[in-house]
Order: structure tokens, then C-alpha cells, then sequence
């Protein structure tokens, strides 16, 4: 049966992206149901005949509660022609710029009937816990974030830009993280194709050294990224992100009803819908099993294959844990934008601006909510939010939290600020100051300035040690690192001038003395 | 949720216009010509937006209340809109699947040969398992259906001749006298034979007659009568479905079978006193019908209590514990 796919590109509330609509699928790569109980559930993602992810649900009764996931395998060599199906839509798209649909295209043949939601967004290659992604999932754990349902986002869009791997840690190889390296330095920018999976989270089919390359460099990662539209939504909910305005009259009619089909990404209103998409939805079966489930099934009880000796670079793993959490992530979905004049009235310490609460009623709530939201998509706003913050007396309250927000994160801005505030805070409170109570000399209350520069104080003679720390453990990182390029380099040379005719790919194998003979 | 693989199916009903598309979500098209779904939009609905659904011969009925209780919405899906009965119970699966997981969904349904697919859980059933798929036989549900009347009855079926005649006899010498006489004597006996025989006969032919009713209700109710169905005994669950729906990928666990039968044709497991699962045995050799008595008997006693079952099994209640021992010494008996 040849697959058959239509695609429409859409413009939802400013939200560019192209609607797929799988009619005849090859169903080689989703999720399915594996099996149920009264309360619980366990989805698998596979891809082809290998079940990539078991994703176990332990209350199906509460959309609230966050899931269980682990990786069980990753795609065999048999299916490579899989992958290069994924690594020619990342080519098509960022290299060779053939347009969204055209890129994703053949990606598409292989999902199940439905209807699918593709468009490109940056995406943060950790678990939304600190944590590198391509590490993270060896046993089953909870997941923060995983829930079907958010209830600090509710029914608001976001980009479920958290990171599942389908390949094992068993294969970095460090030859082609270089190679990564090396084709951004020529243009090609460090990019993936990912699928939605559950909550905020989304598989990385392919990319995977590039997520890797991406997070060493400190470079944003960015993902061509595939979500399954299968939620509805009530006419109860008035974020519909429409971009018309008389359409929304109708969603405040008295009888509940089902008045658009959701994704994370997007609300599409059923009359946004293109002909037939609608019937198509409501034909498709969400938890269809694959047809190849009997090779599948017997893989099911597959462990893992544990971390190579070739070890992910240091500095990948200590970067994870600078990105954006999963809380942030919420509290940044939850709120749509925030205004400079907005953020200047909660400096002010305001909850309120033009009459209207800028995000809830309680200060320091709004405050937590602002810096979340900022740092997730404005992070140069949230450098002066925060210091702007810390530099306001009236609000001692939340000083403590926002030090310590901006000490989370290495970022030379930062430690420059904790840089003048810890020389600030020698020259009032000397040298071996370290505690508080024993600086001021007399027994008088301090003044608010002065709690302020303690508090300050504080955090940035902490960061100035953190920050000693981050450098010394950089240069070792970058010292291993150039080690190995050089070996691999000088390796290359000599393979190069010794048969004239090996490849790069060649080198690289040749590292570990499996180089193949030339004939 | 069960049976989630199967396909969704759309329903046109042309004396209302109306078209009904049954999958993941109920939705209806209203006022629709023809099967042109593109110029209406319809109205879905979600599993748990429904109150009740039930079954009767010819239809499925699907009620909403509004928040004070009333009725808001009812759909009704005729069995005659359907051409193929294989649709009907492909319908039936999807909706039965649904109402699994929204157990808060009031259900009734006719009478069944097969187990409702409300009781079932997604689970994949293990390569060892006893398994197959055949018709079932007239016969053979009809001797189970006397057992299941009465038991105590068909064991005791015979005596009704030999009580009838022995009653008669009595009777006749009270009424008539002369039990001195010989030829009055025979005569008598005669008389009692013939009545005894007539009672017996007419005893028999009644209770087969109850089980000929109960089966032409069922294949009046049941289309699935007549298809094929496979049938799974694991160590998981036991399950009996149309093969046309099944793909071994739902069963219903242990701990929802009460207790268990064996008939001279069939095993029958009860749950909550109806007799939700029947297994004809000639659908196995003769070598394993004892194996796989012993193998039910064994799961149903030793079944894995479920979650909400947990409390109470905090307080071992320590009756049950003497029956259940008593009956593992003598799985015979039990």
C-alpha cells in the first residue's frame, strides 16, 4: 500500500506550521499501548521493530501525574535506512532549505494514519532536570514534566522542548560529535528531528551527536519536531489562539462542546481544519498496535545497553545542568509575554499594571514566574530583571531566591555582577567576614541596605568559588578534548599518508584499530 | 481502555440524516446529505460525556445527562444500519473497550455467550497459553444451559421416572383397593410404568425445552453466535471474543473470575454469579482437558488480589483462609 500524506501549511496565533495528514501510513515509527490495568497504562515508542522508550503511566485516572520512563533499545542496523530517512529531512531542511513540508515529508510516510502537527523550534537537549538527555534514562524513574496535562501551563501552547534519546549512550562516538563540530563551523547549524511523546517531552529520532556537539559549544539546539494532534479541546477554554475575531463568539455558548483539536504546540479550531482532516481524526485510533508488535514484544524485557568507555565529554554533562528546567519551562508556557513596562511595575514591586494583575496577585509568586519565563526566552531580559530585583531594597523578601536563581547559572554577565557585589561586600565587611551576625560590630538592627549586601554578599563570594571551580574543570574538560583531537588528527594524517586513499570516516575507525584494510 | 486497535467505523443513518463515526470519540454529523462529512462540523463526544449505554437486540443507545441529572442528548445506532454483523461487533468491541475505561458509564446488555469486553485490560497474551478457535455447538450450549438451570436438577433428572411410577402405584392400590388381586396388581403396574415413564420423559423434554428458549434468546441477542471464536486460557487472564475483533491483546485477569464449572462439553467461569466465560472441551484433546481443569482451578484459588482488595486483605479474614487450605489438599473435591 503506498502511503499517502496531504500537508497544509497554517498560521494559528502567530504559530507557523504545517498540518500533515497521514491517510495511509506505514506505522514504523509512534507510540502504541503495550498494556493496562484499571489504573495504569504502559505506552512503547518504537521505531520500525525496536521498542525504543516503555513509558509507564501509574494513575490514568489523573491527567496531573507524571509517568515513568526508561529506554529499552535503540534502532538495529537493519533499519539504518530508517535513519537516513530522518537525517535527510534535518539535510533537506537546514542545509539544503527545501522548505518544512518537502523536508519532513518522507519522515511522514512512515507514521501511523492521523493527524500531525510539524513545525521547528529550539529545543533544550536535557530531561528538564539538569540532567544530558542522551544519559538520563537508564532505569524507570518518574519524570517531571511527563504528565499528560500541566496544571501550571492548563490549556496554554508550549513546545514540549525536553529530550528523550532513541539511540543507546553505547553509541557516541566521539569522531562524530568532531564531525558535528566541524560541519557547523562550515554553516550546517547543530540540528535534530524529534516526536512528540508525552507531556513536555519529545524523542530525538535523529541528532543526536549534534545535541551533543550543540550543548559543548554552548550553542542553541534546534529541532524539526513532530506532534501527534490527538487532544480535544472545550469550548469552556478561551485560549484558542485564534487569529480571526468573531470566531470566538462561539466559545462562550452555554452547551459544552468540542471546538478544537490540540496538540502542545497549537490549538487548531475544527473550522480551521482543511476538508476531510476532521473525519480523519476522528477515524484514527490513538493506541493502534504496530504491525510488526510480534518482533517488538519479545524486545520488550531488553535492557539498555550501559555508557561506552567512550565517554561523553565533562563539560556536556555539566552544561546540561545550566538549561532550562522543567518548572521553567511551565512557568514560562504559562505566561504568553511579558513587557518591559510590566516587568518594571514588579521591580517596583506592583503587582499590577494598568489596572490588571500582571501575573497573579502575590509578589514574589510573579516575581518566580517572571524570571522563569524570561530565562527560558529572553535570557539577556533576565539578567536585568534579576539584578534590577536585587537592587531594590523593598523587596529583601525574594532577594535570598533571586542570588540564588542567577548563582544556578555559569554566565560571565553573572559573574561579573557577583564579581563587584563581592568586592563591595570585602570592602564593608572584610576579608574573613563569613558570618553575618558578627560583622556589623554593634548590636543595632541593621539597616535594609546593608540585609541587602549580606544577602548579596553571600551568594557572590559562593559564585566566585563556583566560578574558580567551572574554569579549572573547563580547562581539563577542553584540554582531554583537544588531546583527542590532535590524536585523532595525527592518526588521520597517517592513515592519509600511508594509503592515500582512506577517508575520514576511515580515520575515525581507525582510532580504534579497526580500520579496514584497503584492498 | 480495551480493544484500542481496532478501526473506527461511520454510520450513516439516511431516514435522519444523520452519520455517527464511533472510535476514540463518539461524534455525530447532523443534517448530512449523502456521505459528504465536509460542510458539517460535528458534534464529539468523549467516552465519560456519556451516562448511560445499553444494548438491546437491535440497537445501541448512548444518553447524556446535563449537570442536574436530566436527559440531554440520546443517540440511538440500529444493528440495521449495519450490513455486516461483523460490524455490529466490531461497534460493540470499540464501545465495550471504552466503557472499560470509563467504569463510571452505566451498561447493560442483552444476553451473552461471551464475556462483555467491559471486563477486559490491555494486556498481551504470553506464547505459552492455551488457545483456540472454533464455533460453538447447539448442543453443547444447551447442556450446559440445563446444568446452569439447575444443577442439583440434572443430576437427579432420571429419578423423576422412577418417583412418578412409585407414586402412581401408590396412589392406585390407595384409591382402587384389591391389592391382593394379581391381575389388579399388574394392571396397576402397569399403569404406574407407563405414568413413570410419560413423567420422566416429559421431565426431560421440558428442561431441554428451557435450554432450546434460553438459546434461541441468545441467538436472537447475540450475533456473535455464529462466528468463530478464539479462546485464551494464560497465566494472566482467560478471554473469548469473536476472532474478527481479537488480536490477543486483550484478556480479563484472574481476579475477576468468582468461581469455576465443568460441565460433561464445556468449562464455565462465573463472575459475580453469571457465567461469563464458556470453553467447549472438544476444542481440546481428551489429554489435556484435565490439565487445563486443574490449571483454571489453580489460578481462580490463587488469583492475585487487586489493589482495592489490598485493605481488606490487611485483615486475613482466617475462615477463608481453612476453606482455601482445605481445598488445596483435595483440588479434586473442588
Amino acid at each position: 500500500m503506498t502511503p499517502y500524506v496531504s500537508v497544509t501549511t497554517m498560521n494559528i496565533g502567530g504559530r507557523e506550521f504545517i498540518l500533515a495528514e497521514v491517510a495511509r501510513g506505514m506505522g514504523k515509527l509512534g507510540t502504541f499501548r503495550y498494556a493496562t490495568t484499571t489504573n495504569t497504562a504502559t505506552d512503547v515508542f518504537f521505531i520500525e521493530q525496536e521498542p525504543i522508550l516503555n513509558i509507564f503511566n501509574p494513575n490514568t485516572a489523573n491527567d496531573n501525574v507524571n509517568k515513568y520512563i526508561h529506554q529499552i533499545s535503540s534502532p538495529e542496523k537493519e533499519s539504518d535506512p530508517v535513519i537516513a530517512r530522518f537525517s535527510a529531512a534535518i539535510d533537506n531542511y537546514y542545509l539544503y532549505e527545501q522548505g518544512l513540508a518537502r523536508s519532513v515529508l518522507p519522515v511522514l510516510e512512515m507514521l501511523n494514519p492521523g493527524l500531525y502537527v510539524v513545525h521547528e523550534a529550539q529545543i533544550h537537549p536535557t530531561d528538564g532536570a539538569g540532567k544530558y538527555f542522551w544519559t538520563a534514562y537508564p532505569t524507570q524513574r518518574p519524570v517531571l514534566g511527563s504528565a499528560n496535562k500541566n496544571a501550571v501551563i492548563n490549556e496554554n501552547n508550549f513546545t514540549p522542548s525536553f529530550l528523550m534519546p532513541t539511540r543507546q549512550p553505547y553509541d557516541f562516538r566521539s569522531a562524530k560529535m568532531l564531525s558535528r563540530e566541524e560541519e557547523y563551523r562550515k554553516g550546517k547549524p547543530f540540528a535534530g528531528l524529534s516526536y512528540h511523546v508525552t507531556g513536555m517531552f519529545s524523542a530525538l529520532l535523529d541528532g543526536h551527536h549534534a545535541a551533543t556537539a550543540a550543548l559543548h559549544n554552548d550553542v542553541s539546539f534546534r529541532s524539526l519536531m513532530i506532534e501527534p494532534l490527538t487532544g480535544i479541546m472545550y469550548n469552556n477554554h478561551e485560549n484558542l489562539g485564534l487569529s480571526g475575531s468573531g470566531k470566538g463568539a462561539s466559545f462562550h455558548d452555554e452547551k459544552r462542546k468540542i471546538v478544537a483539536l490540540t496538540c502542545p504546540f497549537v490549538n487548531i479550531p475544527l473550522e480551521e481544519l482543511p476538508d476531510d482532516s476532521l473525519e480523519r481524526f476522528l477515524l484514527a485510533r490513538k493506541n493502534v498496535k504496530p504491525t510488526a508488535f510480534s518482533e517488538i514484544k519479545p524486545k520488550m524485557n531488553k535492557l539498555a545497553r550501559s555508557i561506552s568507555k567512550r565517554a561523553i565529554p565533562i563539560a556536556v554533562y555539566d552544561k546540561a545542568s545550566q538549561l532550562p528546567t522543567t518548572n521553567m519551562a511551565e512557568a514560562a508556557s504559562a505566561v504568553d509575554t511579558i513587557s518591559n513596562e510590566q516587568l518594571d511595575a514588579l521591580i517596583a514591586g506592583q503587582v499590577k499594571y494598568d489596572d490588571e494583575y500582571i501575573i497573579s496577585s502575590n509578589l514574589n509568586s510573579s516575581i518566580d514566574i517572571a524570571c522563569n519565563h524570561l530565562q527560558v526566552n529572553d535570557f539577556e531580559r533576565f539578567l536585568k530583571f534579576a539584578i534590577s530585583i536585587l537592587q531594590n531594597v523593598e523587596l529583601l523578601t525574594i532577594h535570598k531566591f533571586v542570588a540564588e536563581r542567577l548563582f544556578a547559572v555559569i554566565h560571565p554577565s553573572i559573574y561579573e555582577y557577583f564579581q563587584t557585589c563581592y568586592e563591595e561586600g570585602l570592602s564593608k565587611f572584610g576579608v574573613i567576614a563569613t558570618e553575618f551576625d558578627s560583622v556589623s560590630g554593634d548590636n543595632s538592627e541593621p539597616t535594609p541596605e546593608e540585609n541587602k549586601a549580606k544577602i548579596v554578599f553571600e551568594v557572590a563570594r559562593k559564585y566566585m568559588t563556583k566560578w574558580d571551580e567551572h574554569l579549572e574543570k573547563r580547562r581539563i574538560a577542553e584540554d582531554s578534548y583537544n588531546l583527542k583531537r590532535t590524536k585523532q588528527d595525527k592518526n588521520k594524517k597517517k592513515i592519509t599518508e600511508g594509503k592515500g586513499i582512506a577517508t575520514l570516516e576511515a580515520a575515525v575507525r581507525g582510532i580504534g584499530g579497526m580500520a579496514k584494510k584497503p584492498s | 481502555m480495551a480493544f484500542e486497535s481496532l478501526p473506527g467505523i461511520k454510520i450513516n443513518d439516511p431516514a435522519i440524516k444523520r452519520t455517527y463515526i464511533v472510535a476514540d470519540f463518539f461524534s455525530v454529523y447532523e443534517n448530512h446529505e449523502h456521505e459528504d462529512l465536509e460542510s458539517s462540523f460535528p458534534e464529539i463526544y468523549q467516552w465519560s460525556d456519556f451516562s448511560t449505554i445499553y444494548e438491546t437486540k437491535t440497537s445501541f443507545v448512548f444518553r447524556s445527562t446535563n449537570s442536574n441529572g436530566r436527559l440531554d442528548k440520546e443517540f440511538v445506532i440500529s444493528s440495521e444500519l449495519v450490513y455486516d454483523p461483523r460490524i455490529w461487533l466490531r461497534i460493540r468491541a470499540i464501545v465495550e473497550g471504552a466503557i472499560a475505561a470509563n467504569p463510571e458509564i452505566e451498561y447493560s446488555f442483552g444476553k451473552r455467550v461471551l464475556p462483555p469486553k467491559i471486563l477486559c485490560s490491555g494486556c498481551e497474551v504470553p506464547s505459552e497459553a492455551y488457545v483456540a478457535t472454533g464455533i460453538y455447538d447447539e448442543w453443547e450450549i444447551n447442556n450446559s444451559n440445563v446444568v446452569l438451570m439447575n444443577p442439583i436438577l440434572d443430576k437427579l433428572i432420571w429419578m423423576f421416572g422412577p418417583l412418578a411410577l412409585i407414586t402412581a402405584f401408590i396412589l392406585q392400590v390407595i384409591y382402587f383397593g384389591e391389592f391382593w388381586n394379581t391381575s389388579a396388581l399388574l394392571t396397576y403396574l402397569v399403569i404406574s410404568i407407563l405414568f413413570g415413564g410419560v413423567i420422566g420423559i416429559s421431565a426431560y423434554l421440558f428442561s431441554a425445552y428451557g435450554a432450546r428458549t434460553l438459546y434461541k434468546k441468545l441467538v436472537k441477542e447475540d450475533p456473535a453466535i455464529f462466528e468463530e471464536i478464539t479462546f485464551v486460557v494464560c497465566e494472566e487472564g482467560f478471554m473469548s471474543s469473536e476472532s474478527c475483533v481479537y488480536d490477543f491483546s486483550d484478556i480479563i485477569q484472574w481476579h475477576k473470575a468468582a468461581y469455576f464449572m465443568e460441565t460433561n462439553h464445556m468449562y464455565i467461569i462465573f463472575a459475580d454469579s453469571k457465567a461469563i466465560f464458556w470453553l467447549p472441551k472438544r476444542l481440546f484433546p481428551k489429554e489435556v482437558h484435565q490439565e487445563l481443569s486443574d490449571f483454571i482451578t489453580d489460578r481462580i484459588l490463587h488469583k492475585p488480589i487487586e489493589k482495592e482488595e489490598t485493605e481488606k486483605a490487611e485483615k486475613p479474614d482466617k475462615s477463608r483462609e481453612n476453606s482455601l487450605s482445605k481445598l488445596n489438599e483435595e483440588p479434586s473435591q473442588a
